[in-house]
Formats: structure tokens, C-alpha cells, sequence
């Protein structure tokens, strides 16, 4: 494992030209990080716009693009706007297939977000261990939906594919190993001494600021924000199941690894009870069969992974929306950052910027200079600071 | 199995809270749902509420209360801000300040509209930090003027942009 | 001599730098999924590169917007030449669904020389295994002349 962490140094490239702005500038005076400097636009590509292009069933594949590990939660919070709009109800069983899907999505991003949390910690087997059991994820995506990711399974009215009985089986099957196997690797990663004196105080974000910053999703459950929109704006199958919404009170990294590991588990009990209540639903009413673009405005929102999803539409009775808005979860949180980060030590930055879950390729783009503007460290040198510090706590590997 | 997990743990003693178990009754309370619509009328009687559905309001006010009717709905409602939408339409250039009263489920959508020779509103970075990002970003693709918006710099498009380079627009492109 | 040296260092081991231009992530993360125990290409002498400088394959995702495309040329210039560029995913290699946005700069063949196209949205881990023998082939001819 040694020699694998030695050679692989997969996060960020290594930029000759230090002076270019990055999308992170960490300010850093001494070993303390003073300041944030935050530079968006190099994901920016206008998919507000091209949505105003298309018709209401190709939007679904547009904004599954937006992001490629919750890319489930953009179309489910998509339909639900322009159901919305057309205030039209979807068949139950619908309802059932959503969820399945989007919980799915749900454990496969806490496992990825879990294992390259564990790699900036330098604890390289929970990185294997996390992306392995990922694997069986992709597998049953790829059984139900036909692809790991980007799964198409979202249209206006319903859904496009059934789950049918034959898949049940392979499904509970798996969902029973992925049982065991999470709770190992939640017991693990809880149990470890080291992680707890690693990541406890460790960037934290009071109540106060999550609420001044508007925070969601596990970052804001994990500051004693009790918001989750699957309990609060009811839709799909979620009130029709039993499960519970995991807060925590200290705002640090390791309450937000406690809500999302603890989340997986709460995931696969959801998982499970949908497929008990499909089996009395007739195969095959999975649709409303919509006719016509919605008149008027419709909101939807849906739970993803990192925090709430927004999706706004307005039609004017066309099979074309007029207005199209979308707001991913990381532009409210990752804001958040700034105070988090405030007064943490260099070497604990890489995980504490980690923890919002941005999208991978944002942490690409981090860099760290001293109060003089002078370049300091890349990602690259940031995360291997925070394999140090754990490696001279005792733990890691 | 979490909560197996959490007693084996014993993380209630670190302050892990699990709550609400199946339905949540406050969210479907109808006195709740009159008592914000009262409020809201009587805060400001002048403005447009709309109830479209149980869960999706849409409030029109004039550009100049903003501030007071943003800190109503953020302070004293005690909403989340969840977003706003820009758009470039007929009447003007509108924003819709959506607010969410989670433990509700409802959405308050407080409409502003400018004229379109010259848009201009007050920010709401007054109010707190999370509004700063979309107001740069409504800033730069419709050409709309935050006052008090200390931070205009791009936040999407390429820096070199030229300066009457709004996408939004219905005249662009 | 040395050439043959130089030949059968290659065959051994291809260092890998990796470029995210705009993407959805899913490329990238099904690039690293490369590195996990189900895939483990580094059973075939595959690495990442840190820097550019030590590169001989260039993979690139995502769409190329206008903000970034400083940053791909700019990386495309530091590596040693000659060298073989894989454009991974269906947005490097025409845009995909992006060719309407006005953020858009073009295909990534309009920018620099692509040799190796792995589409997909995304490509299978299969695909992209597949997609890198092809860059090693072409590698060595390359480095033949």
C-alpha cells in the first residue's frame, strides 16, 4: 500500500505558471490559513441557455450532464419542476422507481466522497475498500438503467425503464452485501482513534454562519441544520417509507463523514422497502403519458447527495420552456468554505475543503500562497501535508 | 442498521441526532400554512400573494421594499435562502428570490420588477453572505445593477468579457 | 542501442497526465476508477503523471469553454513532444450537447492535434482501457521515426 501511495498522485495538475488564478487561493500566514479567495467560471457552460432550446423531454438528458456523480438528481428534480408546472400526478409506481434510483445514486457518492476522503488522509485502503464496494453500486445501476451513470431513467410523468421481478432478486441480493459491507467501513472509519483526534475541530462551521451562508445538504445537516428536502418537500416515494434524518450538532468534517456514512445505511433501508412495495404494483404503469408543455411556473427540488437541488421552469403552454433555471448544491455550499477553513493549519486545509463535497474537479484548481501573493503549495502538495500530519498521529495507510 | 451502528457507537452521546421518523405532522398543519399567509398579508398588504399550490407561493412586490420584504422572509419568517432567477421578460427584467420554510415545505417566491432601460435594485448582501454569489452571477448575464453589491467581478464568464455581454438577454446573440 | 532501450522502457511503462477541461466529472472519475482493484491498470505499467514535463499521453475531458482553453493549450505546450493526445467522452470529441453554448470554443481537435478518440458519455472503463492500448501503439510508432 506504501508503494501505491507513492506513485499514484492522482488529484490536480502541477501548474508551471504559479501566477495564474486558481479557483481556490488559499491565503496562508505562518501554518495558518487567513484567507480565501474563490474563482469560479472554469465549469461554466450554459446549460440554462441550451435547456431554453430543447423540448421538455430532451431537457432530462441535458441536465443530467451538469454533474456526473449525482447525475440522477438534476433530471428527478427537473421532472418534478415541470410536473409542477403542469400540476400532473405520477403513477406510484413511478414514485417507487425514482427513489430506488436515487438512493442508489446516493450510496455510490458517499462511497466515492468516503474514499477520496480517506486518499487525503492517506488511509489508501479505505480509498480501495470504498471505491470497490462502489463498484457493486454501478453494477445494479447498470442492471436497472443500462449504464453505471447517466442513467436516463427520468422523463416528464414518470419513468422511462421498469424495474422488472426478475431484477429484484440480483438487487436484494447485493443490497444485503452492501449492508454488511457498509457497516463495517462506517464502524471502521468511527472506531479510529486517530480519525477522531484527525478530523474532530477540524473546519469547523457553527450553526450561525451555516445558516448566514444558507447552507444544505450534509454539510448544513452536519451543523445541526435539520433540513432535509426529502422530508420537508415530500415527493416520490419518500413519505410513503420509514427512515431517518441524520443531524449532528459540531459542524466539524467529521460530523459531516458521520451524516453521510451514516446516510448510505439509511439509503439501502429506503432501497429495500421500495422494492417490497412494488411487488404489489401492476409492471408497466410507470408513465402519466404528459401531452403537452406545462403554462405556467413550476419549482422542483430534490435531495442530491450534496444538498439541495433546485430546479425552476417556466412554459407557456409550448413543447419549449420560456425560462429554465438551475442551481446546483456547491454554489451554496461551497461558499461556506471561506469561514470554515478560517484559522485551520495548512496541513488540515486539503481534507476541511474536501469535506462540502465539491465536484472533483474544483479541487484540481486549489492552491495555497502567503500573504504577499508568493506561490506556496499546489493540491498535490496540500494533500500530501495531510498524509503527513495522520502519518505522524499514528494512523493512516 | 444505522441506528445499530449509532448505539454501538454510542454517537447520541456525540451528538448524533436521528429525527423525523416517518410523517412529519407540522408539515401538513393547515393553521401553519394560514398563520405565514396571514403574516405575510399584513406585512405588507400592498404586494401580489399568489398561493398557486399548497407548497409553491409567488409573491409580487414593488423594487423598492426588497430589503424589508427579503428580512421578513429571512429573519423574521426564518426562511433558507435557496436561490434567485433571473429573467428578461415583457414587463421588464425580474427577479424571483425563492425562500424556503423547510419545516413546511414551502416555497415563497418574491417577485421584483425593473424596468428594462435601467435595472437597478438594492443588494441583499446586507442580509447575509449567501447571496452574493447569484447576485454576481444575475449581474453579469443580464447587465442587472446590485447597489451596495461590493464584489462585481465575474463569476461565470470569462474575465475578458466585453462589457455589455449579457447572455440572458432576449437581444443577445 | 539506446533506442532499443528507449523502446522497451516505453513498452514497460506509459506515464499518464490528465486534464480536465470543463466535464461533468464522470470521465474523470471513471478515470480513476482505472486505479481501483476491479480495473488496476497499474498492472500494465500505467501511471499518473504529476507534472506535464514527465507525460506521454495527454488525456483530455470535458467540454473546452472559453475560460479554460488558456489552461489546455498551455498544458499541451509543456509536454515533451512527440506525444499522443486522447480526447476521452463525447464533449472533447465534438461537444456533445454543448455545441450551442456560448461558452463553447470548439471540439478539442480544433485547438490542438487529437490521435486517440474514446467516446462515450461516458466511456465503459472497458473503452478507455482499449482507447490507451490504441495510444500505446501509436506511441511507438511515433517514437519509431
Amino acid at each position: 500500500m506504501a508503494e501505491l501511495e507513492r506513485k499514484i498522485i492522482p488529484i490536480g495538475p502541477f501548474h508551471p505558471l504559479q501566477e495564474e488564478a486558481e479557483y481556490f487561493k488559499l491565503k496562508v500566514e505562518g501554518e495558518k490559513v487567513v484567507g480565501l479567495d474563490i474563482q469560479l467560471g472554469y465549469m461554466h457552460r450554459g446549460h440554462e441557455k441550451i435547456c431554453e432550446g430543447k423540448t421538455y423531454d430532451q431537457i432530462p438528458f441535458v441536465v443530467e450532464r451538469i454533474c456526473g456523480i449525482c447525475s440522477t438528481s438534476h433530471p428527478f428534480a427537473c421532472v418534478q419542476a415541470i410536473e409542477d408546472a403542469a400540476a400532473i400526478e405520477i403513477p406510484p409506481r413511478a414514485a417507487y422507481i425514482r427513489t430506488i434510483v436515487g438512493e442508489l445514486e446516493r450510496i455510490h457518492s458517499h462511497l466515492l466522497w468516503a474514499g477520496l476522503a480517506g486518499h487525503f488522509l492517506g488511509y489508501n485502503t479505505v480509498w480501495m475498500w470504498a471505491w470497490k464496494y462502489r463498484e457493486s453500486v454501478l453494477e445494479i445501476s447498470e442492471l436497472i438503467t443500462g449504464n453505471r451513470n447517466h442513467y436516463a431513467m427520468f422523463k416528464p410523468g414518470g419513468v422511462r425503464r421498469d424495474i422488472e421481478g426478475g431484477m429484484i432478486p440480483p438487487l436484494l441480493a447485493t443490497l444485503d452485501e452492501l449492508d454488511k459491507k457498509l457497516t463495517m467501513l462506517t464502524k471502521a472509519v468511527l472506531d479510529d482513534p486517530v480519525l477522531h483526534k484527525r478530523l474532530e475541530g477540524v473546519g469547523v462551521l457553527t450553526r450561525e454562519k451555516a445558516i448566514e451562508y444558507s447552507v444544505e445538504g450534509p454539510t448544513g445537516r452536519a451543523s445541526g441544520l435539520k433540513i432535509d428536502v426529502r422530508k420537508d418537500d415530500p415527493h416520490a416515494a419518500y413519505d410513503w417509507v420509514e427512515w431517518e434524518e441524520i443531524v449532528c450538532q459540531e459542524g466539524d468534517v467529521f460530523a459531516k463523514t458521520k451524516v453521510r456514512l451514516l446516510e448510505c445505511l439509511e439509503s439501502t433501508k429506503i432501497i429495500r422497502q421500495c422494492l417490497g412495495k412494488l411487488k404489489d404494483l401492476p409492471e408497466g404503469e410507470i408513465d402519466a403519458h404528459m401531452e403537452r408543455g406545462p403554462d405556467g411556473e413550476g419549482i422542483g427540488r430534490y435531495e442530491a447527495p450534496r444538498g439541495e437541488v433546485f430546479h425552476y421552469v417556466k412554459g407557456d403552454g409550448s413543447m419549449y420552456p420560456v425560462r429554465y433555471k438551475i442551481r446546483a448544491p456547491s454554489s451554496m455550499n461551497i461558499k461556506s468554505n471561506e469561514v470554515a477553513v478560517l484559522g485551520s493549519s495548512v496541513a488540515d486545509a486539503a481534507i476541511t475543503l474536501a469535506a462540502v463535497d465539491p465536484c472533483y474537479c474544483c479541487t484540481e484548481r486549489i492552491a495555497a500562497f502567503n500573504t504577499k501573493g508568493k506561490f506556496l503549495y499546489n493540491w498535490n502538495d496540500l494533500v500530501k501535508l495531510s498524509q503527513e500530519k495522520t502519518a505522524r498521529m499514528g494512523g493512516g495507510s | 442498521m444505522a441506528d445499530e451502528v449509532i448505539k454501538t457507537q454510542n454517537l447520541e452521546k456525540n451528538g448524533a441526532y436521528i429525527g423525523g421518523k416517518g410523517f412529519c405532522l407540522q408539515r401538513d398543519s393547515e393553521i401553519e400554512f394560514k398563520n405565514i399567509e396571514g403574516q405575510c398579508r399584513e406585512f405588507y398588504p400592498e404586494g401580489e400573494l399568489n398561493l398557486v399550490r399548497k407548497r409553491r407561493w409567488y409573491w409580487e412586490i414593488a423594487a423598492e421594499v426588497l430589503v424589508k420584504v427579503a428580512d421578513f422572509c429571512f429573519n423574521t419568517l426564518g426562511c433558507r435562502f435557496s436561490t434567485a432567477t433571473g429573467e428578461d421578460t415583457p414587463r421588464g427584467f425580474t427577479i424571483l428570490y425563492h425562500f424556503s420554510i423547510d419545516r413546511l415545505g414551502l416555497l415563497i417566491s418574491v417577485r421584483v420588477i425593473l424596468p428594462h432601460d435601467d435595472p437597478q435594485v438594492d443588494s441583499l448582501t446586507v442580509l447575509g453572505q449567501g447571496f452574493e454569489w447569484i447576485e454576481r452571477e444575475i449581474h453579469e448575464m443580464l447587465g442587472i445593477g446590485f447597489r451596495g453589491l461590493g464584489d462585481t467581478r465575474h463569476l461565470l464568464l470569462p474575465d475578458d468579457s466585453p462589457e455589455d455581454y449579457h447572455p440572458y438577454r432576449r437581444s443577445f446573440g | 542501442m539506446l533506442k532499443k532501450l528507449k523502446k522497451a522502457a516505453l513498452a514497460r511503462s506509459l506515464w499518464i497526465y490528465h486534464v480536465a477541461a470543463s466535464p461533468c466529472n464522470n470521465c474523470d472519475i471513471e478515470i480513476l476508477d482505472l486505479l481501483t482493484p476491479r480495473f488496476d491498470v497499474e498492472r500494465f505499467g500505467l501511471l499518473l503523471a504529476p507534472s506535464p514535463r514527465h507525460a506521454d499521453l495527454l488525456l483530455v475531458t470535458g467540454m473546452v469553454n472559453k475560460k479554460v482553453l488558456d489552461r489546455v493549450l498551455r498544458v499541451y505546450a509543456q509536454i515533451p513532444k512527440p506525444c499522443v493526445v486522447a480526447a476521452v467522452g463525447s464533449c472533447a470529441i465534438s461537444g456533445d450537447l454543448f455545441v450551442d453554448s456560448y461558452n463553447f470554443a470548439g471540439p478539442l481537435d480544433k485547438h490542438i492535434p487529437v490521435d486517440v478518440y474514446i467516446g462515450g458519455c461516458p466511456p465503459k472503463p472497458e473503452a478507455m482501457i482499449l482507447g490507451v492500448v490504441r495510444a500505446i501503439e501509436k506511441l511507438k510508432k511515433l517514437k519509431d521515426l
